[in-house]
């Protein structure tokens, strides 16, 4: 799938230890302890679904575990909800189609 | 599997729940506090646990510090635990929660459901473009996360979370573009006769003239009785259009972030089959509960914005009340006791309905907003469902929402209506003039979330008395 990356990466105010996840084959540096959305919203990439109805991208929309925009594949386990996920060292995230 | 056994199951860890375990404890009952979030703290002290620096928090989350740990010492926590089934069986409720990947469960003679609330959603053309959230999601991130949009950031409905989002993004040297307040004008008319007895009442109120002071300060430009507003972009969002009396306007912006109030998180009251009723205040449904937070189901109490809209600072007062009720239920005090100990509770909540009902009446959500304008605006977004096919139905006399659910698949997707319920109720009751009550809510059915298959096997595996319905198929 082509990445639409552009999305104004968020910053973080805290520095914070950091750990390596992996995005559809990128590696990425996060803050430890945030959430999967977070962390790709750092990063510039949408987390989200793409939608099975048209392909459209969508992105994270509520943060609080309720529209399910930010279901992705994570360690291989699709519809988990990236802003409930919090990142652990060696995590690998992939966009689902859902 | 073992199941561990408690007298109450608390579920929220916001000040409802927080404050509901430590009275609990006090009035000697075991009980088990369950959140889905990894810390405690809820909607309003997210992230509270893992706040660096309490000194800058400023009074109100200094205390929450306070209820958070009192709560950790009085019950035993699950966090990152939803709640995905509640199940009765014979004097007890068997809650499974998903923690990850896996399926647990638990159990306990008494429910307290603190969920708390949702943000309404307002539908308009654009409004899936990635950059796109809920004022409250992009608070929550600052809260959780620590991170803060790029900007320029537009934000508009309407409502007090809207200004503290704002000041709280200025704060950080997050750009503020515009807000767009969609109160309608008559509010301000009709909210009047409350002002006096609101004032002194709660802090909302007082909090609220002190965010507006601070955006005029900053210069940030307020746009007033706006309508039309639509996202514009292709991959993500570029800029918003808008009317504000009889101009259009077009601002650039990297994110739009909306909210037009909250309604009472009513999805485990529904999957336990309590009695709602329509609320014609906020508007929307709540559940029937007394003023215990008891509800029109035996053992299940509810407390908190999730029993109704009543706001951070009366939350607490309500988990005390109804804790107290299970309490007394469960034959763990007497009642007379129970009404001593929550004497205190009661008079500061009568005194923060005053500033409640000022605020609903103020920030009541005009039509405009809660019925998407434009035919091609989707109303649910898992299943992308336009407004317009709604209408057509409605035009055929298929208006009942679980109906038109299993004709449309409006509110079949995983978020199970959460999202689009609101906006699909209101679309049909503009379109063929029913009321609330004849157009209904849509059924809530388990599991609240998808739960891997793996989970479920390696559940039942463990678990003889598998419940089938557990395998999510069709549905999801
Ligand atoms: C996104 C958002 C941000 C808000 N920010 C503010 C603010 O800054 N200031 C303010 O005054 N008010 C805010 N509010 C309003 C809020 O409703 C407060 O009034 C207050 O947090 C309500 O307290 P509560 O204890 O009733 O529930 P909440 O604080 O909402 O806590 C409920 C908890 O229950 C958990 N939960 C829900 N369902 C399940 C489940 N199935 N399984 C497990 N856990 C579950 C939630 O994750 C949450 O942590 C906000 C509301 C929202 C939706
Ligand atoms: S962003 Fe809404 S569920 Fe994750």
């Amino acid at each position: 799938m082509p990445l639409e990356l552009d999305l104004p990466p968020f910053r973080c105010l805290e520095s914070r230890p950091e750990v390596s996840i992996s995005f559809e084959g990128r590696d990425l540096r996060v803050p430890e302890g945030i959430s999967v959305a977070a962390a790709l919203l750092l990063h510039g990439l949408p987390p989200g679904r793409r939608s099975a109805i048209g392909g459209a991208q969508r992105c994270a929309y509520c943060l609080i575990g309720q529209c399910f925009e930010c279901t992705m594949t994570i360690d291989g386990v699709p519809y988990r909800q990236a802003c409930m996920t919090t990142v652990e060292a060696g995590m690998t995230v992939e966009r689902q189609v859902g | 599997m073992s199941t561990d056994r408690f007298d109450l199951a608390i579920i929220g860890g916001g000040p409802a729940g927080l404050a509901a375990a430590s009275m609990a404890f006090a009035c000697g009952l075991n009980s088990v506090l369950i959140d889905e979030n990894p810390g405690l703290g809820g909607r309003v002290f997210h992230g509270i646990e893992t706040e660096r620096d309490v000194s800058i928090l400023g009074t109100d989350r200094i205390a929450a510090t306070t209820l958070a740990r009192d709560a950790r010492e009085a019950a035993t926590v699950l966090s990152g635990h939803s709640v995905v089934d509640i199940v009765r069986d014979h004097e007890h409720f068997q809650i499974k929660t998903l923690h990850g990947n896996e399926l647990r469960s638990a159990s306990a003679r008494r429910l307290l459901i603190a969920t708390g609330a949702r943000e309404r959603s307002m539908a308009f053309p654009g409004w899936t473009l990635p950059g796109v959230m809920t004022a409250g999601g992009v608070q929550t991130l600052l809260k959780g996360a620590r991170l803060v949009p790029a900007g320029p950031v537009v934000l508009a409905g309407s409502g007090p979370l809207l200004l503290l989002v704002a000041v709280q993004l200025l704060r950080h040297d997050v750009p503020v573009a515009a807000i767009l307040d969609t109160t309608p004008i008559a509010n301000i008319r009709r909210a009047m006769p409350r002002l006096a007895g609101a004032l002194w009442s709660g802090s909302v109120l007082r909090r609220g003239v002190g965010l507006l002071a601070s955006l005029l300060w900053q210069r940030v430009p307020i746009y007033r009785g706006v309508n039309t507003i639509a996202a514009q972009g292709d991959g993500s969002i570029r800029a918003v259009t808008f009317k504000a009396g009889k101009r259009t306007h077009r601002l650039d912006c990297a994110l739009l972030a909306t909210h037009v109030g909250i309604l009472p998180d009513i999805q485990l009251a529904g999957l336990v089959d309590c009695q709602l009723r329509w609320d014609a205040s906020i508007p929307g449904w709540t559940p029937v509960t007394d003023r215990n937070g008891k509800t029109s189901q035996d053992g299940v109490f509810i407390a908190g914005d999730a029993a109704g809209i009543g706001g951070a600072e009366a939350a607490p007062h309500r988990g005390r009340i109804a804790a107290t009720a299970a309490a007394v239920e469960l034959g763990a005090i007497a009642p007379d006791e129970g009404d001593r100990l929550v004497t205190l509770d009661r008079k500061k909540l009568r005194r923060l309905n005053r500033e409640r009902a000022f605020l609903d009446t103020l920030f009541f959500p005009s039509p405009d907003v809660r019925v998407p304008q434009d035919d091609a605006v989707l109303v649910c977004r898992c299943e992308a469902v336009s407004a317009g096919c709604l209408r057509a139905l409605a035009a055929a006399d298929v208006a009942e929402i679980n109906h038109v659910k299993s004709i449309s698949r409006c509110g079949m997707g995983a978020c199970q209506g959460r999202v689009c319920g609101p906006l699909a109720e209101e679309t049909l009751k503009d379109a063929t003039g029913r009321s609330a009550e004849a157009v209904g809510t849509f059924r809530v059915r388990p599991p609240l979330k998808p739960v891997p298959i793996g989970a479920y096997a390696a559940f039942a595996s463990d678990d003889p008395p598998a419940e089938a319905r557990f395998l999510y198929t069709a549905d999801w």
